[in-house]
């Protein structure tokens, strides 16, 4: 018997706490209950016996450490279920506060306890109570995991030991037993954590407490089953023919599962002291971010609350601010002895026999057991940022999207046209809103110089009589363009298409001519040539060259109405049109062309002596334009910008952008409401900037909201923003997110072009897609100028839903699909919450 | 596996030198290994540590065992004759002594009054108190030391502010600075010592109460044995092994605590230099100091192991030991 305790301090020091046990209970019952010592004549003439569940209940109830442990434990496991919920704001979208202004004084967080805070705050302004609620769950999850693991590794090891004692087994787990014991535990689970990578998170802790804590459970199991093997309901077993594992598991372990069952919580409190240790000396789960705080102090500050990352670096601030480390050392302290508490009253019930361990071996514990396994493997699913942000990304209010909606598309704002009366409206309940929702925002004017057509153009296919074969539309087919020569003018001519050189068409002319031209005699004809194939300034040669008008065929048929120089609308003019390939298909009909087989054409071009080719089309087309003059108008940017919380990402800059004008009302007097085409990314910002403010969430990066003017010019509000020294300068262009067309009833899903950056963004806006079941794709065309602007580092994006060419007229708010709105809306704002939020991504 | 060997626990006795010569040679052969094992996990860990933390692409562990057992081989060719950086050296010799001293002073008061308030315990095990005590001891056990410290240091501050009067020093200890340590040593042993103290205290009550239960006290109070006598002669020789037992495992507590303790009082000992060796990733620094603790947690269980040889004779006779 001693040789045993001189072997093994573990069960040494248990087995004597479970033999003093038989005189408390003497003690007990004499002071409590005289009678019970009639209890040793039971067997030959009971006395009046209460009732079996009277005594069981008095054992509960007069079980003080019982009772008390387990109130505590109770309370601890109600705050891993509901703390999160209970908290007054949620740790993992909170900033921090920089300031707070109290009686006409400002004071600097750590804030002390107040009403408003009831515990106090901490160095970045975060509630302590809710983070104290918030880490309950993690901690005890983490505390939780780290015993169940401890205990199946030392039942293992220690069982296996024990079973086949001084065998090279035994002989290995004892040897590393009493290794583990002469190292100092926090120590050695310290270098381990940083061995594995920290910032890998709870894994690592588990992996790095469990290697040194399985040793004392070990220890006890091992003795215990030396102890068991020896007895002789063993070799009964045996006789039956029974396998040793079977012995194991049927006749020792039933043996040894109520004093497991007090280690584990024993073992519960050794952990969790361990974990506030660990985060005393600043090891925490995660690792924490760190944040340059001047030009030579680098300081380490957590992003997973829990109660011992809230410990970490409290010798700084235990002097001086005792609630920023009281708190989570209380929480230590008090869960700590409720676990041991807990222990020690199961110990005393199970040693008095009114606790029958058997029935834990049984199938519904079984059941039990698994449940609260899939509750916890539920819980760490759920635990982290990640959920949080989901949470807040799908808030979004389809009822706060419809109304900014309805409000750009009253008929009062005359589809907010470039420069109109409208957009400037448009500009002030952007303004407005943005203001309200807590943004520092302000309104940028934009002069710009326009030149509008004062009747509808025209642009219609002729038969050799002048009469209308096909009409084209403004705006879905073709627009006017006022660039250089480009302005007023009536043709009715023969189409030549004129095709360059690839190598050649970007080369600049001699200002007296370009000699490659010559011999192109394009009198009396339109000429029809492809955006970006023709030589700087050819229609100053094509003018030259007696051209009656000109037709451009792009993908951005966008009228240019903007006199950016001197240059454009210079005089003469002759009408200048974009057009869609769509509808050069329709030109090139009769030559049995189409715009495909023209750019395979310009790609199959020999190099050679002639620079140009030109084809007659055999079509006749009628072009009209007639022009106002230039008049000044002023646009209007709505500039919002939220300050990032953290000082060491507050200088990186996330964009999310949108134009909320457009054609507004033609010279036809068509009104383009533009829903989906002008309103609907606007919309989506709004909501995001309402949503957050709502919930308080408070980026680690600032965020710029943008509403651009002026969205179909070719020099934008965007650009001038951009071409204005100011805000942009003391910003890094983090990330960049255009948002248009986001609510249209076509497609299948988002439509995502990268535009420019690293593919980070995109790879986040994907899984943040996929994680809120949102499908998405890559593809799609920028169709305004400014969408090319703008470079963010971790890439700059381009956001529609589905790519759909303009609805124009039928644009309206009743067509927008809801759904579709309010799912890209989703996406956008977790896409934009994380990459405000998250230090890497 | 049926027929159980005992032949393994009572070696043979033919041997020329005395029992417990062998014993502790044994014994310190077996230290030997540990410190090895202990050299190279630190060395290793360390090695991982660095090239986790590195910005690159670290290398896998694997890549890095080998390394470290040649290392390791290295850090004992440099110890042995006496090699080793004179900047590890001297951080050992000056941090050993302080913090031998606060667990010293830490462990032995809570030895002493553990003993006392369990034997006290013990002694009226039947009053009504005797329950609670047990109950206080867990709670004891509970506290985080960084919890007492904070209080302690709370306490402090207010009774100054109120009296003007400095109980102890609490912040800020450098041991060059003053003359005399035993304020200094006040708080950080206080908080070192709790833990220990509720244990101590529970083993001794439980073991004495069991032990003052026995027949044999019966016959030594029947043969007329004052209770003095019994109590020291009889009783607690008796309960002797659980009781250094549990001493040993205060140590282990003591020493796990130690860093944090340190850290809180800046007391300028081996658990505050391992912590700091740890995050500059100094990484024979952290192998001298951990093999310092560690040789030194061995030697004293050796110690204690030839005490309870001392005290119970019935161990000598089995003639093995692996220690508690």
């Amino acid at each position: 018997m001693m040789a045993e305790h001189h072997k093994d301090t573990g069960a040494r020091r248990r087995g004597e706490l479970n033999r003093k046990e038989g005189k408390g209970r003497k003690v007990l019952s004499y002071f409590l209950n005289p009678r019970a010592d009639l209890s040793r004549l039971r067997g030959t003439s009971p006395p009046e016996e209460m009732p079996e569940r009277r005594v069981r209940l008095r054992h509960v109830l007069l079980n003080f450490p019982l009772l008390v442990g387990g109130l505590i434990v109770l309370a601890l496991f109600v705050g891993v279920l509901f703390g999160p919920a209970l908290a007054p704001e949620n740790p993992y979208l909170r900033g921090r506060r920089v300031l707070e202004y109290r009686d006409g004084t400002f004071y600097r967080p750590p804030f002390p306890p107040s009403p408003e805070h009831s515990l106090g705050t901490d160095e970045l302004g975060r509630d302590t109570l809710s983070m104290l609620l918030y880490g309950t769950r993690n901690t005890l999850v983490a505390a939780t995991f780290i015993t169940m693991v401890r205990l199946a590794l030392g039942l293992v090891l220690g069982g296996t030991a024990g079973w086949f004692e001084g065998r090279l087994v035994d002989q290995l787990v004892t040897g590393a037993v009493q290794v583990l014991a002469s190292l100092p535990m926090l120590l050695v689970a310290m270098i381990l954590i940083f061995a594995l990578d920290i910032r890998r998170g709870l894994p690592v802790f588990i992996v790095a407490l469990c290697a040194v804590g399985w040793g004392e459970i070990a220890q006890y199991v091992r003795a215990e089953f030396i102890r068991i093997k020896k007895e002789p309901f063993l070799d009964s077993g045996r006789v039956i023919g029974l396998t040793p594992l079977g012995l194991a598991v049927r006749h020792v372990l039933p043996n040894v599962l109520p004093a497991l069952i007090v280690i584990t919580l024993l073992e519960m409190g050794a952990v969790l002291m361990i974990l506030g240790e660990l985060g005393f000396v600043g090891v925490y789960i995660g690792g924490g971010i760190s944040i340059q705080v001047d030009d030579f102090t680098r300081r380490q500050y957590f992003t997973v609350p829990e109660w011992g990352a809230m410990m970490a670096g409290s010798r700084a601030w235990a002097r001086s601010r005792p609630w920023m480390v009281l708190f989570p050392a209380i929480a230590f302290f008090a869960s700590v002895t409720g676990f041991n508490l807990l222990g020690e009253g199961l110990r005393r019930l199970i040693e008095r026999g009114v606790f029958n361990t058997a029935v834990l071996l049984s199938w519904r514990v079984l059941i039990a057991a698994a449940l609260i396994t899939g509750a916890s493997v539920y819980v760490i699913l759920t635990l982290g940022p990640a959920p949080s942000y989901r949470h807040l990304a799908r808030q979004v209010d389809e009822a706060g999207l419809i109304r900014h909606l309805e409000f750009f598309t009253t008929p009062e704002l005359e589809g907010r046209g470039v420069g109109s009366e409208g957009a400037r409206r448009a500009a002030e309940y952007i303004l407005g809103e943005l203001s309200s929702y807590g943004l520092t925002a302000w309104l940028q004017e934009v002069p710009v110089s326009l030149a509008r057509p004062v009747e509808p153009p025209e642009l219609a296919l002729v038969d050799e009589e002048g009469r209308v074969l096909h009409t084209f539309t403004r705006l879905a087919d073709y627009g006017e363009s006022v660039e250089r020569h480009g302005g007023s003018g009536e043709a009715e001519a023969e189409v030549v298409l004129v095709l360059f050189h690839p190598s050649e068409a970007t080369r600049r002319p001699p200002p007296e001519g370009d000699p490659r031209l010559r011999g192109l005699d394009l009198r009396g004809r339109i000429v029809m040539m492809v955006a970006g194939n023709a030589p700087p300034a050819f229609d100053t040669e094509a003018l030259v060259r007696g051209a009656e008008g000109v037709l451009v065929v792009s993908t951005d048929v966008t009228p240019r109405p903007q006199v950016l120089s001197e240059e454009d609308l210079e005089q003469p003019e002759l009408p200048v049109l974009r057009i869609t390939p769509a509808a050069a298909d329709r030109i090139l009909e009769p030559s049995g062309l189409d715009f495909d087989g023209v750019q395979a054409r310009i790609a199959a071009l020999e190099e050679g002596e002639q620079v140009w080719v030109a084809q007659d089309l055999g079509a006749r087309v009628r072009v009209r334009v007639a022009l106002a003059p230039p008049e000044e108008a002023t646009l209007h940017n709505v500039l919002g910008i939220l300050d990032g919380a953290d000082a060491g990402l507050a200088d990186e800059l996330v964009v999310v952008s949108a134009h909320y004008d457009g054609p507004g009302r033609g010279p036809d007097g068509t009104l383009y409401p533009g829903a989906n085409e002008n309103g609907s990314g606007v919309a989506v910002m709004l909501e995001i900037a309402r949503l957050w403010q709502e919930q308080s969430f408070q980026p680690r990066r600032s965020v710029l909201f943008a509403a651009w003017a002026g969205g179909d010019l070719r020099y934008s509000g965007a650009h001038a923003f951009l071409d204005r020294p100011g805000v942009l300068g003391t910003y890094d262009l983090s990330a960049v997110i255009h948002l248009d067309r986001v609510g249209g009833p076509e497609g299948e899903g988002l439509v995502v072009r990268p535009v420019s950056g690293r593919s980070n963004f995109l790879n986040l806006l994907t899984a943040s897609a996929n994680r809120l079941g949102v499908t998405v794709a890559q593809g799609g065309w920028p169709r305004h100028p400014y969408q090319g602007l703008m470079t963010g580092r971790y890439g700059t994006l381009l956001v529609t839903w589905g790519d759909p060419d303009p609805a124009l007229a039928t644009d309206t708010v009743e067509s927008i699909d809801l759904d579709h709105l309010s799912q890209a809306a989703q996406v956008v704002n977790l896409t934009l919450i994380t990459a405000a939020h998250e230090p890497r991504y | 596996m049926e027929t159980y060997d005992i032949s393994a626990s009572s070696p043979p006795r033919n041997q020329v030198l005395p029992e417990w010569v062998a014993f502790v040679l044994r014994r310190l052969l077996f230290i030997a290994g540990v410190a090895f094992a202990i050299v190279y996990f630190y060395i290793f860990g360390l090695r991982l540590l660095i090239n986790s933390a590195t910005v690159g692409r670290p290398v896998s562990a694997w890549e890095l065992a080998g390394p470290a057992l040649e290392e390791t081989v290295d850090f004992f060719n440099d110890a042995l004759r006496g090699n080793l950086s004179y900047v590890v050296r001297d951080l050992l010799v000056e941090t050993y002594l302080p913090s031998g001293r606060l667990l010293l002073t830490a462990i032995g008061m809570a030895a002493v009054l553990g003993v006392v308030a369990g034997g006290l315990a013990a002694a009226w095990r039947h009053s009504p108190l005797a329950l609670p005590t047990l109950t206080l001891t867990v709670i004891g056990i509970s506290i985080p030391s960084f919890f007492l410290a904070l209080l302690l240091q709370v306490a402090d501050i207010r009774f100054y502010q109120r009296t003007g009067v400095g109980l102890f020093p609490v912040y800020g200890i450098s041991l060059r600075r003053t003359e005399s340590l035993l304020p200094q040593v006040v708080a950080p042993a206080l908080v070192l010592a709790a833990r220990p103290l509720a244990h101590i205290t529970r083993v001794t009550f439980v073991s004495l109460s069991e032990v003052l239960e026995r027949d044999f006290i019966r016959t030594a109070r029947a043969k007329g044995l004052g209770p003095t006598v019994v109590f020291w002669r009889h009783a607690l020789r008796n309960a002797g092994i659980p009781i250094l037992t549990a001493v040993v495992v205060s140590l282990r507590f003591g020493l796990g605590s130690l860093p944090v303790v340190e850290l809180f009082f800046t007391w300028p000992g081996l658990g505050q230099a391992m912590l700091e060796a740890i995050y500059q990733g100094q990484v024979w620094m952290v192998a001298a100091l951990g093999l310092s603790l560690g040789v030194t947690f061995l030697l004293i269980t050796l110690l204690l192991d030839l005490v309870y040889r001392w005290i119970d004779p019935r161990l000598r006779e089995v003639g093995e030991g692996s220690g508690p």
